[in-house]
């Protein structure tokens, strides 16, 4: 894998929700690549459809129809044993909600993905600690998420989205909990994650990520109207 | 993770300790039940065996019933022989025949059962002479005045001690003198039968010189060594049958036989108790499914971040299912010391001896186990089959 070859292939992705007789289309039809190294920005008002298409890459679902390949493996129409395998191995979620497991500590929480990898305990926590320290939170390892602000928890999220060493960092609009200022310190994280050779996608309303992605790709109701 | 997962239960558990007891109480119900139904089954057991033991196992009684019945004139003192001769397995059957009488001696009186013997009847027994010696074939044969004091009348009629070769007084219409030949050593009462508060004359001295005897009040049998004394009573009961055509006019009774009716007095029992144990096996079962169900309810959200995490469907679904077992093993562990308690307490309000059963704990946490597996399955299966967005954006 170099860093200037693509990553992610999208063809024609297409997402249909049933809820009960009614169709909800939230992806009509997406196609895109991204490159190994990029920092990509997915912009567009509330519903158009960058969630499911986050989750999409993710593997945390999968398309309705079309394909799409992870570092050339198509992952469309894999069960959900080898989908969890993925996610576990390729991708580092960081959600808008923070999504800790709260009744473990951060240390436990950072360690989690490690388990599911059938990395020994010993290396877990070795891990674990090492990228909680990367984001600054070394003194904090046995408080529970409860117990630290919206920052320090997206921080870590952000941890354990890295712990695995994925090649690909999602984030669903990271900073939509927290204050501007905070905001900015996270999505200075990302952009120092990506420095490091890490695919980045981001989600986000906030133009000031638009900026510092060197990549824009703007979705409006299941459709992408604009890539710059 | 086995251990993460132990863990994460316990914690689980600790957050809700009201909810966790509630849902484990089945459990503790049924597991309880298990082990008093095997530890007093048990402690019974060893508790008659240790009762029958002492009363000598291999002895067999014949009563016979009623008035005026068949069996009552066959009682004879010549149907020791026809025993003997028409019932295998048969040592000695030993004619019983007892009047309480007035003994004195000097100004010390005493009132007991006066039993007429022969010298088979320490045999039959197992009884055992402390000073002196018992009545012999000789006494019996030359019809001597000769008695054999049990341990209690000795201590009553010769407080001093040293009875062998004294006289005592035998009060039947007028005083008869009787020598002291022997002194018995004591004996626990069995089969109707006040060992040391008897004394013992040769037979033919006492139907001569006390009583005339006509039917022998019942038989005493001792069983050849070997023979098993069910089979010997069966074929008694058979013999005795043949003798009169009613099988109302006897009884034939055998320790064994006693400790048959109370195996099956135990069977019952634990057939009742099994039956309490299966019922709240079940409902425990059914509350450990409710609160698996709820659990997975309320961690939707959890299962949906575990899954993004990695966690395939086979993880969640260990995950969930050993938590149902810790819960069920630790509602097993509960029942398990309620169990031992409770029975230890009625054995003790029973005299009885205390017989715990490892085999028994060990079968109660399979139990709980297995209700915990079987039970939690189904909760696991549908923790694992949650769809990861869905889990996710569930509120
Ligand atoms: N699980 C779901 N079931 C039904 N409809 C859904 C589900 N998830 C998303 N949708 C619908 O799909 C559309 C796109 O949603 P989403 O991808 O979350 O948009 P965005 O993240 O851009 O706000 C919306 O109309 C939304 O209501
Ligand atoms: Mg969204």
């Amino acid at each position: 894998m170099t860093a200037s070859g693509t990553i992610i292939k999208i063809a024609d992705v297409k997402k249909d929700y049933i809820l009960g007789k009614a169709v909800i289309k939230a992806l009509r039809g997406v196609t895109l690549k991204i490159q190994s190294g990029e920092l990509l920005a997915i912009m567009g008002p509330s519903g158009s459809g960058k969630t499911t298409l986050m989750h999409l890459i993710g593997c945390l679902d999968i398309p309705t129809s079309g394909k799409i390949y992870l570092e050339g493996e198509d992952v469309s129409e894999l069960n959900e044993e080898a989908l969890a395998r993925i996610r576990n191995r390729k991708v580092g979620f960081v959600f808008q909600q923070f999504n800790l497991l709260s009744r473990i500590s951060i240390l436990e929480n950072v360690m989690t993905p490690l388990m599911y990898a059938h990395v020994p305990v010993k290396k877990r926590r070795e891990s674990a600690e090492e990228a909680l320290k990367s984001v600054g939170l070394s003194d904090r390892l046995t408080h529970r998420p409860t117990e630290l602000s919206g920052g320090q928890r997206q921080r870590v999220a952000i941890a354990r989205a890295l712990v695995t060493d994925p090649s690909i960092i999602l984030a669903d609009e990271p900073t939509g909990n927290l204050d501007t200022e905070t905001g900015r310190s996270i999505l200075e994280m990302f952009n120092k994650i990506n420095g490091n050779g890490k695919t980045v996608i981001i989600v986000t309303h906030d133009p000031e990520v638009g900026a510092l992605a060197r990549k824009t790709v703007h979705i409006r109701d299941g459709i992408i109207t604009g890539i710059d | 993770m086995f251990f993460e997962n132990i863990k994460l239960a316990f914690k689980d558990f600790g957050s809700n300790k009201l909810r966790t007891f509630l849902s484990i109480l089945g459990i503790v119900i049924g597991v309880a039940s298990i082990i008093t139904i095997t530890t007093l089954g048990r402690s019974a057991t060893v508790s008659i065996q240790n009762q029958v033991s002492s009363m000598g196992l291999e002895t067999i009684n014949i009563f016979p019933r009623g008035n005026d019945s068949e069996a009552r004139r066959l009682f004879t003192p010549e149907l020791a022989g026809k025993l003997k001769d028409n019932v295998e397995g048969i040592k000695d059957a030993v004619p019983i025949n007892q009047t309480p009488m007035l003994l004195k001696h000097g100004r010390d009186s005493y009132q007991a059962n006066v039993m007429a013997v022969t010298d088979d009847f320490t045999d039959v027994f197992d009884y055992e002479v402390e000073s002196g010696g018992f009545i012999t074939e000789d006494d019996n044969a030359r019809r001597k005045s000769v008695v054999v004091l049990g341990a209690e009348a000795a201590s009553k009629l010769f407080p001093g001690g040293d009875a062998v070769g004294k006289y005592i007084r035998i009060y039947r219409k007028q005083a008869k003198s009787f020598r002291v030949i022997g002194v018995m050593k004591t004996r626990t009462a069995s089969m109707r039968m006040d060992f040391d508060a008897a004394v013992y004359v040769p037979r033919n001295t006492y139907n001569q010189r006390l009583k005339r005897i006509r039917r022998v009040r019942n038989y005493v049998v001792g069983t050849e060594k070997g023979a098993d004394v069910l089979v010997v009573s069966g074929k008694i009961e058979a013999y005795l049958f043949k003798l009169t055509g009613d099988a109302d006019s006897y009884r034939v009774i055998s320790p064994a036989t006693i400790a048959g009716i109370y195996t099956g007095i135990t069977k019952t029992l634990n057939l009742f108790l099994t039956g309490i144990a299966a019922i709240s096996l079940l409902v425990g079962g059914i509350g450990i499914m409710n609160i698996m169900l709820v659990s997975v309810a309320e961690r939707t959200r959890e299962i949906g971040i575990r899954k993004a995490l990695g966690a395939t469907p086979k993880v969640i679904r260990g995950q969930f299912l050993i938590e149902a077992v810790v819960l069920t093993l630790f509602g097993g562990l509960i029942g398990i010391s309620f169990g031992t308690g409770l029975s230890y307490i009625i054995t003790v309000f029973l005299k009885w001896l205390f017989a715990p059963q490892f085999s028994a704990f060990l079968l109660a946490v399979l139990f709980s186990g297995g209700v915990g597996i079987f039970f939690g399955l189904y909760p696991a299966i549908q923790a694992s089959g949650l769809q990861p967005v869905e889990a996710l954006t569930y509120e």
